[in-house]
């Protein structure tokens, strides 16, 4: 036992760093000292990071929406004409991004003119978006659903004007009083380049009077419903909702319970479609 | 503890080193894995309370260094025998022995070997540090033993 001891022993003893290995490392024990205040460096670096990343969070927590509201929750947004009066400087007729189907200062029922400038309907593809996805629709109906706020006795204006003052019931909506690019009533529907022209889906059938159209507007993904009976308009926003190119749900609009489906189709285009509430939940499994 | 830095550089060092090398057998690799653990020393000095906490530690944290140069990819390379000046250079013949029958023990065995003959530690710590249990050590020294002195025969007395 001894000897193997011996032999080891005197195998490390000439095992040594170099003397110039030590020399760095004693310089290396050194150079934290030299530099005291630097200890602290570390540490109050620590110290921000932590209090940036909480206001950070909060902020965020703040910031952050609702990660899917309710049917119930959606807002309507501001009409075009209302926004359209808080920026008087802002040329009507250059506007080309109509997003909504035309039916101001015209004397023929709407649908009669939406019928034709749906483009993509009849020949888009299935929907892509998987049916996985779709909302739950025993989460989508509200239980209390919300009538829609659009003023009913407002006449559609006859022409698309700046001045014209701002709608008293516009404050229902809310309002986006900083956006210049608001849509106008009068639009030319023929007009093929615009990307972001809606696509009004027909009426469903004879009791649902109701034409939806989607639209794009400052990075929002929004959805104009009219009545064809007497051309009042409501403004719904879906902005954050469409994001896997699918949302369905239920909502009521100016008195109807429809269902609101909005797919995306393999061009990127956004379609809407209403259904009664009723036949839609039949065919629900 | 009342060492200071350069106390505990000086104190430690040739110890840290000479188990360095017991891993890695080349001179460059303790070195490197010496002023590693002594820099993860400089973060953590502070937090020891006694001179002996503080020598498992730094023995600890050297053996696990040595494992993961060990186990890492640029280890696993071939050394030309004239990077070992230990090897070449011209040394008396019983000492040659004696380095041969070293580097033939391997890693394993040469950690336990020195841990347990040259720092003195208990077999239960030398177990701590290499992350083994207590008969794994006694098997390995048992080992140890019996290979070195199959390898080197006669008494070291002779040298």
């Amino acid at each position: 036992m001894n000897d193997e001891k011996q032999w080891i022993r005197s195998y490390y003893d000439r095992v040594e760093p170099s003397e110039e290995f030590e020399q760095k490392l004693l310089a290396l024990a050194r150079q934290p000292r030299r530099k005291a205040p630097a200890r602290l460096k570390p540490l109050a670096a620590a110290a921000v990071m932590v209090l940036l990343s909480l206001a950070g969070f909060g902020y965020l927590k703040m910031q952050r929406p609702a990660p899917k509201p309710p049917v119930e929750a959606l807002q309507p947004v501001q009409p075009a004409a209302s926004v359209q009066a808080t920026d008087p400087l802002e040329p009507p007729p250059t506007e080309p991004a109509v997003h909504r189907p035309p039916q101001s200062g015209q004397t023929e029922p709407a649908p009669t003119q939406l019928l034709p400038t749906e483009p993509a309907a009849p020949t888009d593809p299935a929907p892509t978006a998987p049916t996985a996805t779709e909302s739950n629709p025993t989460e989508a109906p509200p239980t209390q659903p919300k009538p829609t706020e659009a003023p009913p006795t407002e006449a559609p204006p006859t022409e698309p004007s700046p001045t014209e003052p701002t709608d008293s019931e516009a404050p229902t909506y809310p309002t986006e009083p900083t956006d210049p690019t608001v849509p106008e009533e009068s639009v030319d529907p023929t007009d093929p380049t615009d990307h972001t022209e809606p696509q009004p889906s027909e009426p469903v059938q004879e009791a649902l009077p109701l034409v939806a159209a989607y639209y794009t507007l400052n990075g929002r993904d929004l959805v104009v419903v009219t009545n064809t009976r007497d051309d009042t308009e409501t403004f719904l926003d879906f902005t954050g909702l469409l994001d896997e190119g699918y949302y369905r749900g239920v909502q009521q609009i100016q008195g109807y319970l429809v269902w609101i489906e909005i797919r995306q189709t393999t061009r990127g285009e956004f379609q809407v479609e209403l259904t009664p509430y009723e036949e839609q939940q039949e065919d629900t499994p | 503890m009342e060492l200071d830095d350069e106390q505990v550089i000086r104190c430690f060092g040739p110890s840290l080193y000479r188990l360095a090398y017991s891993y890695c057998a080349q001179r460059e690799d303790a070195e490197d894995v010496v002023q590693e653990v002594l820099i993860k020393y400089l973060r953590h000095r502070g937090a020891f309370s006694s001179e002996q906490e503080l020598r498992h530690w730094l023995f600890k944290v050297t053996a696990n260094q040595c494992r993961d140069l060990l186990r890492s990819a640029w280890k696993k390379k071939t050394v030309p025998l004239e990077d070992r000046p230990e090897l070449t250079q011209p040394a008396p013949e019983r000492d040659l022995d004696l380095e041969r029958a070293m580097q033939a023990l391997g890693p394993a065995y040469r950690t336990v070997l020195y841990l347990y003959y040259y720092e003195d530690l208990p077999v239960a710590q030398v177990a701590q540090i290499l992350h083994l249990s207590q008969t794994a050590v006694r098997s390995r020294l048992d080992r140890g033993r019996k290979q070195l002195k199959a390898r080197l025969g006669g008494a070291p007395s002779e040298r």
